[in-house]
Order: structure tokens, then C-alpha cells, then sequence
């Protein structure tokens, strides 16, 4: 479990986040979504504790950040180094010597070449298939389908789907609202720093027609195409 | 003005220790040619120029790369090396080197993948470089060169500290500041051990008796390995910035100064981290 209570983070004079109070329970998976520069990001990073933040942010299991799993939007690879490296790295960092990593090489990854080589959605594939050796008890997902092949989208979502069954906490964020459907338990839209809203599984096709009715078609209709 | 002077002082020196200083130029100007023949970057150009005057800048490039070299080699009147350095070159010119579908170059530090794994591989040539001077140098019997390329080998190893990784990779980390900083130190001096080991036990068996000057080496070179760590870390998440750079040559100059050097830099490197690992 993840509690925030009253969270709130400003750059400067923008609030980025105002008072978010979310409970991330155990065996559940959550979406996170809003437009661009809604917020998603910077809240991920304050509950990794990668920004400073006022509020609370509290876990069952403590420190947070050893037990939490972060696949970054945009994942950093260092030059030369391969993707057997790179997965050794995080593991080595959470003090988990792994053994046979090509054959837990699920997304079928060309591990012995240069990771800073890969396609972008090559990259998230690498980065997600180390967070998994490291044993986490939560994931903060952002953007996990970013760039990535439709076998591999399903495949993903049969991950955390596996995570949940195995009473992990997931946390993710999604511009593709049909892998959230898939996926989430619960999903909060985050709308200029604030929760603007907290839908269950049973309300998922009635917040799509909402988005859709309110972003969609509002702005198409402003476009004027001929 | 720093590169020019280190490049033809040691180009200098090289002619006086070995015959094969005229081999050396050409695998140096091939090496310089060969990085810019990456495939990315010639896509690139090949996007933005039409065929010819792509041609005619990459034979341009590689020429004017290849220049102090090519210098050298006329200087010292090496008329077929000049020209073989001429013909590489512009031939290099015309090839263009994908890593994509390389495998990746082996390493001994691939174990504890990172630092030394990555800027091994940048740096490669330039370790083979002082490898080949060190057996050249042992050959000629010539003890001070030998030890010259071992430091510069340490040097090698510094310039792997010099870019600081992105906050996530000191933030995956289970442990506190200091566990982090002194399991960095054991593992890079393990490792820069192992690169420097192979020129040192070469010396060490061409020079019985100097055994203790190459241990010296060793350990002043481990020992500075730790004031560029904790310099890299001191500056974080910048790179090593003026100050911290004064301080790191100061104790190079004069070495008491390390009494002051280490903890200053130490205290400040646990500063920088510790927000990022609590």
C-alpha cells in the first residue's frame, strides 16, 4: 500500500501538484491520466522521491524507494553498454544476483548488442524487463506502451496483469485509453495538478465517451478541416 | 593548445624511443578516421548533402583529422607512411561502421557493469595504444616510458568518471550515501586495478627490481582514482565543475594538499547524494 496525503509540489510559482490524496492498495493496478504537463510525471517522481514535495507519502514496506520498480518515460541507456549489462545493473543495485537472464528474455531483446542502439519501443521493453528481475513490491509504469508493437502491448498487459495477481501495486500512466481499460482497477485523471476525478472498472466506458465528448469533438470541431 | 603540445611533445618522444613510431601515427590516424565513421552520423550527412559534396566533406574531414599525423610523417620524411596515411584516410572516407548489429566489444568489467565498462569500450584504442607503448618501451628497455604509459593508462580510467550519470542510476541504488560511495571506490579501484595489471606485471617482470616503484604507481593511481570519484560526485549533477577541477589538480601538484582534497570532496559528495538514496 501507498498513501499520499496532501501532496502539493511547485516549480517556482506554477503548482504542478495541489493537495493530491490518493491510497494505492496491494494487488490492484491504478491509471493515472491528463493532458500533457497535467502533472502524471511529477507526481511519479515525488512518490520515487525524486522531487521534494509538501505532503506525506507513506508505504507499508520502508523506504519506499528500495521496494519500488520506476520505468521512466524516456529510459536512459549509457553508451556501450548492452542489454544484459543494463538489466545486470539494476539488478546488481537491488542486491538480486541474477542468473539466466536470456531466458527470462520475454520481448526476445538482442541483449549481447549496445541498449543506446535500440528503437524507443525497444528501449521501454528493456527497461521494464529489468525492473521485473529486481523483485519490487510496487511499479510506477510511465508510459509503458510508448513506441511499442502490438504483441508486445499485450504482452505487457499480461505482466501487470501477472503483478496484481501476485499482490504488487501498480501504478501507470497511458495516452492509449484502451490499455488502461484492459489493465486498471481504478483510474484517476489528474487535470492541472488536481484529482479531477476518481473512476471504478464499472465507469471506465462512461469516462472514454466523457474524454472523448470533451476533448475530442470540442476541438476537432475548432479545426475546420475542408 | 593543451592537445597540440601533448600530441607533438609525445609524437617527439615517441620518435626517439621506438622505430615504430611511424606504425603508431597511422593506427592513431586510423582510429581518429574510424570514429567518424559511425553509420548514424553519415546517415545523417548523407540526409542533409546530395552524394557529391558529401563526399568531398567526409574526404575533407578525414583529412583534416588525419593532418598532424600526416605532419608527423612528412617531418620525419616517412614517405610511405605518409602516403598509406593518405590512402586510409580518404578510404576510410567511403566506409561507414553500424554498431547496431555488432556484438558488443568484451570486457573484463562486464560483471559489475557501468563506468569502466562503458568508457573501456570508448576508449579501447587508446588502451591498446598505451599497451603497445608499454611492450615497446619494455623492449627498448627504456623503464620511465614504460611507467609513463601505465599513469597515462590510470588517466584513461579518470576520464570514465568524468560525465555523471542521470540521478536514476545513483537512485536504484538500495543502500545509504556512504555504503554507495565506498562500494564505488572498492569496485572502480578493483577494476582500474585490473586494467593497469597487465602493464604493470610486464614491468614488474622486465624490472625485478623496481617493484616497488611500480607498486607506488599503482597506489598513488588508486589513490587519485578516489579524488576523481568523490570530485564527480562533489559536483553532482553537474559535471566536474572549476572549483572542485582547482582542487582535484592542486592535489595532483602538490600532494599534502590530499589531507584537505579527500574530505572536503567527500563531505560535499555525501551532500549532493544523500537527497537522492534517503
Amino acid at each position: 500500500m501507498i498513501a499520499i496525503k496532501q501532496v502539493s509540489k511547485r516549480y517556482g510559482n506554477k503548482e504542478v501538484l495541489q493537495y493530491i490524496s490518493i491510497q494505492f492498495e496491494s494487488g490492484k493496478v491504478y491509471g493515472i491520466v491528463g493532458e500533457n504537463g497535467a502533472g502524471k510525471t511529477t507526481l511519479f517522481r515525488c512518490i520515487a522521491g525524486l522531487e521534494e514535495y509538501q505532503g506525506e507519502i507513506s508505504s507499508d514496506l520502508s523506504p519506499l524507494k528500495n521496494h519500488l520498480g520506476f520505468l521512466l518515460t524516456d529510459p536512459f541507456f549509457y553508451k556501450k553498454i548492452t542489454g544484459e549489462e543494463y538489466i545486470q545493473l539494476l539488478a546488481q543495485a537491488r542486491n538480486k544476483d541474477i542468473q539466466q537472464i536470456a531466458s527470462k528474455n520475454i520481448f526476445q531483446l538482442p541483449l549481447q548488442q549496445y541498449a543506446d542502439t535500440y528503437s524507443t519501443g525497444m528501449k521501454k521493453k528493456l527497461a521494464l524487463t529489468a525492473l521485473l528481475f529486481q523483485g519490487n513490491q510496487y511499479f510506477i509504469l510511465d508510459e509503458p506502451y510508448n513506441g511499442v508493437d502490438i504483441q508486445s502491448s499485450m504482452l505487457i498487459t499480461e505482466i501487470i496483469q501477472q503483478l496484481r495477481r501476485l499482490n504488487k501495486t501498480v501504478i501507470l500512466s497511458s495516452h492509449i485509453f484502451s490499455t488502461l481499460k484492459d489493465c486498471c482497477d481504478e483510474i484517476f485523471v489528474l487535470h492541472e495538478g488536481r484529482i479531477q476525478k476518481h473512476v471504478e472498472q464499472a465507469d471506465f466506458g462512461k469516462l472514454e465517451q466523457e474524454m472523448i465528448d470533451a476533448t475530442l469533438a470540442k476541438h476537432l470541431g475548432n479545426l475546420q478541416l475542408e | 593548445m593543451i592537445l597540440f603540445v601533448l600530441f607533438f611533445g609525445g609524437t617527439y618522444y615517441l620518435y626517439q624511443q621506438t622505430v615504430w613510431a611511424s606504425e603508431i601515427q597511422i593506427v592513431f590516424l586510423a582510429a581518429l578516421c574510424v570514429k567518424l565513421s559511425t553509420k548514424k552520423r553519415n546517415d545523417f550527412l548523407k540526409l542533409i548533402f546530395q552524394i557529391h559534396p558529401y563526399r568531398k566533406l567526409r574526404m575533407l574531414e578525414n583529412l583534416l583529422v588525419s593532418l598532424p599525423s600526416l605532419f608527423v610523417l612528412l617531418i620525419y620524411q616517412q614517405w610511405l607512411y605518409f602516403f598509406i596515411g593518405i590512402g586510409f584516410s580518404l578510404g576510410l572516407s567511403f566506409l561507414s561502421f553500424s554498431q547496431k548489429h555488432f556484438r558488443a566489444f568484451p570486457t573484463p568489467f562486464s560483471n559489475k557493469p557501468f563506468e569502466f565498462t562503458a568508457g573501456f569500450r570508448i576508449t579501447i584504442f587508446a588502451v591498446l595504444l598505451c599497451y603497445l607503448i608499454e611492450v615497446l618501451a619494455l623492449l627498448v628497455t627504456n623503464f620511465n616510458l614504460a611507467a609513463a604509459a601505465l599513469a597515462i593508462l590510470f588517466f584513461c580510467s579518470y576520464s570514465y568518471l568524468v560525465i555523471p550519470e542521470p540521478e536514476y542510476f545513483i537512485w536504484i541504488y538500495k543502500e545509504n550515501t556512504v555504503a554507495f560511495l565506498v562500494r564505488k571506490w572498492k569496485q572502480l579501484t578493483l577494476q582500474v586495478v585490473l586494467l593497469t595489471l597487465p602493464a604493470a606485471v610486464l614491468m614488474v617482470v622486465s624490472y625485478p627490481s623496481k617493484l616497488q616503484e611500480v607498486l607506488i604507481i599503482e597506489g598513488i593511481g588508486c589513490l587519485y582514482l578516489l579524488v576523481v570519484l568523490l570530485g564527480k560526485y562533489a559536483s553532482y549533477p553537474n559535471e566536474i565543475n572549476l572549483p572542485i577541477t582547482i582542487i582535484i589538480s592542486l592535489s595532483f601538484l602538490f600532494p599534502p594538499f590530499l589531507l584537505f582534497a579527500i574530505p572536503f570532496l567527500y563531505a560535499k559528495s555525501r551532500k549532493n547524494i544523500s537527497p537522492i538514496l534517503s
